[in-house]
């Protein structure tokens, strides 16, 4: 049914958030996944589009190794998931890099494999950085089992029982991916090979789909290895409690400086996100069924936070202001709408002075849910065409890039660097591990050695050395002359037409939280249950309690 | 090495181990970011060893092997060197020297609209170190302009169409050039050239190794602190 669907009302500026509210590490550390995020995109898109799903190939032995590929055939194009699956000794299962062996390794190939090129990846994937791909696949990743949970689900399905539930809910997966490489890396597909398909159009779509069907793959290989155990009393996983696994991730610092290494393709996801709660704000009206829609996306929020553990103090406490933030956003949804020009707008002010940082950010993930229609249009938008030199607008006047810096950068001017608090760390890469890392500016050696993503500082010497230029001057005559301004000369560049490019926060201070950085990052993607393991490392999940691919509507039609 | 050690699970880095063929190809992606860090680690700032990234990317993505002529470049590439003057049409060195292809394409490339620049009149760039480096950037600057481009040198001469693409076989002799002066002409954008396949050159194992040890002059060795910090303390074996 096409009903009239409300459109936003009035100047969208007034709704829209500010990148000084916007662009913090406090702020970004609380971001939620919405319908928005990556994962999202591509299931609603392979649902709408009939996309259909097999495995042609299922060769697993009964010790659990072997291969198999998934298919997810589009309209157009079909992708295909190998997987290796290894008999891991546990002394050997690691989720650190240092790591050369897995319970499981994966390529996604760009289209229908041959048997040559399942015996190519088979040379290859299995030995992850130590071994080559070529553009015809999409990604590179592997696999560790949750040993605990793994091992039990298999047990009790041999005996033809269902796992005990609190186990299943205790971990969530059963197994967690430890790295997922696409974009080039170790051989594969450029990001422009298939930039240009609607079904890779927005972000980290061959990522999100390689991690789906590796979830398909984990319930599948507990299944066989309890039949090939149990036999004919061997059970399945009841479909509620399949539904409920999703597929883990461990990510560490690596994952942090991602975020400040592509300022246009954050600004880009901020942007949509931002622009779709500012559509949603200026809609004059909450009719029966968004309020039945956001309604349905609280009781689903509560459902998950009461699920959602953690052990660490920092998201402990976190959990616990998104508890008795739902409850106050429960309570306030008894007398919401009232009579209003913007009853959406409302309910955003009553949270923004009502609820913590966790609440405001959940808040705005459950405005979005029922707007579909309005905002799923931002979806393809989120993605940017970024090249690793930005080109510089030379002919810009050095006045103009002054005025740039203030309008855009006065938050870096205001952190004074002098205080040894404020540049106490600093981003480098080490050289065991090739693999960012953090260290201690007044304790340890190498900081000659950082990596330029303390963009306030950088910012900031730019700034003090343009004091002494004419206006007149270009940017161009300038860099001539100070070409190691170069790189923060970019940055401010790039800021104009993008306000949300940069983290507006000091990225080397005392008590800056990396855990922040990846928390925001990896809501856009779509992962859930953020768990940290210390401040700079993690495990999340993805696609917990969505369908899998044999749920999916237009399978087999 | 102890399993027992900090987590921290995700490499940002490819690694190249040795591997026993002699060609490897890179994606463009992975070119680009070796020749970042090798042109870092060589001492160029970040803001030019970027474009050094741009500039090598550009030229593996046509076929030309422009990772070996930066890791030319950069192993002779004289410390703090490559400051530009520019005096009239003239852009050279300050010290005499050769320019270096990095600089002078970069610096071309942000006068393009200026003046100074290849739009107004034609330049002369004094002795040019590698100088099919620069030729991404004057690329850049063709499709920035939408005007062709006539690089000369040594009576002889390559196109770069409106679009910024070079017909292969120029763009082969220009490779070849250890150092050249060169005459930069706009010109009427008469014909296009087709954009490359989308084929990588691959590097040898001299070049992936030359560049991997510059890139690696940007990394910190490590130290117990910073491993003990690097991630979670717990075992993945839960």
């Amino acid at each position: 049914m096409n009903r009239m669907l409300p459109q936003p009302t009035g100047d969208l500026a007034r709704f829209r958030r500010s990148p000084d509210q916007v662009m913090t590490l406090a702020r970004m550390g609380a971001a939620h996944p919405t319908r928005l995020s990556f994962l999202r995109q591509l299931l609603r898109r392979m649902e709408s589009e009939g996309w259909r799903f097999d495995r042609p190939l299922w060769d697993i032995n009964a010790k659990g190794v072997g291969r198999a590929v998934y298919r997810a055939i589009g309209p157009v194009r079909t992708y295909s998931l190998v997987a290796f699956a290894h008999d891991l000794p546990d002394e050997m299962r690691s989720d650190r890099v240092i790591a050369t062996a897995w319970d499981a390794t994966f390529a996604l190939f760009d289209g229908n494999p041959t048997p040559e090129d399942i015996a190519r990846l088979e040379a290859n994937v299995p030995l992850q950085e130590a071994g080559r791909i070529t553009p015809h696949e999409l990604s590179l990743s592997r696999a560790n089992r949750s040993v605990r949970l793994f091992a039990h689900v298999v047990d009790r399905l041999a005996q033809g029982e269902q796992p005990d539930p609190a186990e299943v809910a205790a971990v969530g997966y059963l197994m967690r991916t430890t790295a997922v490489y696409g974009a080039g890396k170790f051989g594969a597909a450029d990001r422009s090979i298939i930039a240009d398909r609607p079904e890779m159009a927005a972000p980290f779509q061959a990522e999100m789909l390689s991690v789906w069907l590796t979830r398909q793959f984990t319930t599948d290989l507990v299944e066989h290895l309890a039949a090939s155990r149990g036999g004919e009393r061997a059970a399945r996983l009841d479909p509620a409690t399949r539904r409920s696994l999703g597929v883990g991730n461990s990510t560490g610092l690596g994952m942090a400086p991602f975020l400040v290494r592509h300022p246009a393709l954050m600004n880009n996801w901020m942007r949509a996100r931002e622009e779709a709660l500012a559509r949603v704000r200026a809609l004059p009206t909450a009719d029966a069924d968004s309020l039945q829609s956001l309604n349905a996306a609280l009781a689903e929020a509560r459902r998950n936070a009461g699920l959602w553990q953690s052990e660490h103090p920092i998201q402990v406490a976190k959990l616990k202001d998104l508890d008795a933030d739902l409850d106050l956003i429960a309570n306030k949804l008894t007398n919401w709408p009232r009579t209003s020009p913007y009853p959406w707008d409302d309910l955003w002010h009553w949270g923004e002075v009502t609820l913590t940082l966790e609440g405001q950010e959940a808040l705005l993930s459950l405005m979005l849910e029922p707007h579909g229609k309005l905002i799923d249009d931002l979806g393809p938008t989120m993605s940017a065409d970024e090249a690793i030199a930005a080109r510089i607008d030379g002919a810009m006047t050095v006045e103009t890039l002054r005025r740039l810096i203030r309008e855009h950068f006065r938050w870096a001017l205001d952190i004074d660097f002098r205080d040894s608090a404020n540049d106490a760390r600093f981003w480098y890469v080490s050289e065991e591990k090739l693999e960012p890392r953090l260290g201690e500016r007044h304790s340890e050696d190498g900081a000659e050695l950082e990596q330029p993503l303390c963009i306030a500082r950088l910012v900031q010497e730019l700034h003090i050395a343009l004091q002494g230029e004419d206006g007149d001057t270009t940017v161009a005559a300038f860099l001539m002359r100070d070409p190691g301004q170069r790189y923060a000369a970019r940055r401010v560049q790039i800021a104009e037409g993008h306000p949300f490019a940069e983290v507006r926060d000091n990225l080397i201070g005392k008590d800056m939280l990396p855990i922040d950085l990846m928390r925001c990052k990896l809501a856009f993607f779509g992962a859930s249950r953020f768990d940290p393991r210390s401040d700079k490392w993690v495990r999340i999940s993805m696609f917990q309690d969505m369908p899998y691919p044999d749920e999916m509507a237009g399978r087999n039609r | 090495m102890s399993l027992t050690e900090a987590h921290d699970p995700t490499a940002s880095a490819t690694t190249f181990s040795e591997h026993p063929v002699p060609l490897t190809r890179l994606s463009r992606n992975e070119v680009e970011t070796l020749c970042l860090k090798a042109a870092r680690g060589a001492g160029m700032p970040w803001g030019l060893a970027e474009e050094a990234g741009f500039a090598a990317g550009w030229l593996a993505a046509r076929g030309i092997d422009g990772p070996a002529a930066l890791l030319a470049h950069l192993a002779a590439r004289p410390a703090g060197g490559g400051a530009l003057t520019i005096s009239g049409r003239i852009w050279a060195a300050q010290d005499g020297r050769a320019l270096c292809p990095i600089t002078a394409g970069a610096s071309l490339d942000d006068h393009a609209g200026l003046p100074e620049g290849v739009s107004a009149a034609p330049v002369m760039v004094g002795a040019l170190r590698h100088p099919v480096l620069a030729v991404p950037h004057l690329a850049r600057i063709a499709k920035a302009i939408n005007a062709a481009i006539e690089i000369g040198w040594n009576g002889e001469k390559a196109y770069i169409s409106a679009d910024g693409e070079v017909d292969p076989a120029q763009l082969t002799a220009l490779s070849k050039l250890q150092e050249a002066q060169v005459v930069l002409v706009t010109c009427r954008a008469e014909h296009k050239i087709a954009p490359p396949a989308p084929d990588m050159c691959p590097l040898s194992a001299e070049t992936l190794a030359g560049l991997n040890a510059l890139s690696l002059r940007t990394t910190v060795p490590a130290s117990e602190t910073s491993r003990r910090g690097a991630g979670a303390m717990v075992s993945d074996n839960d």
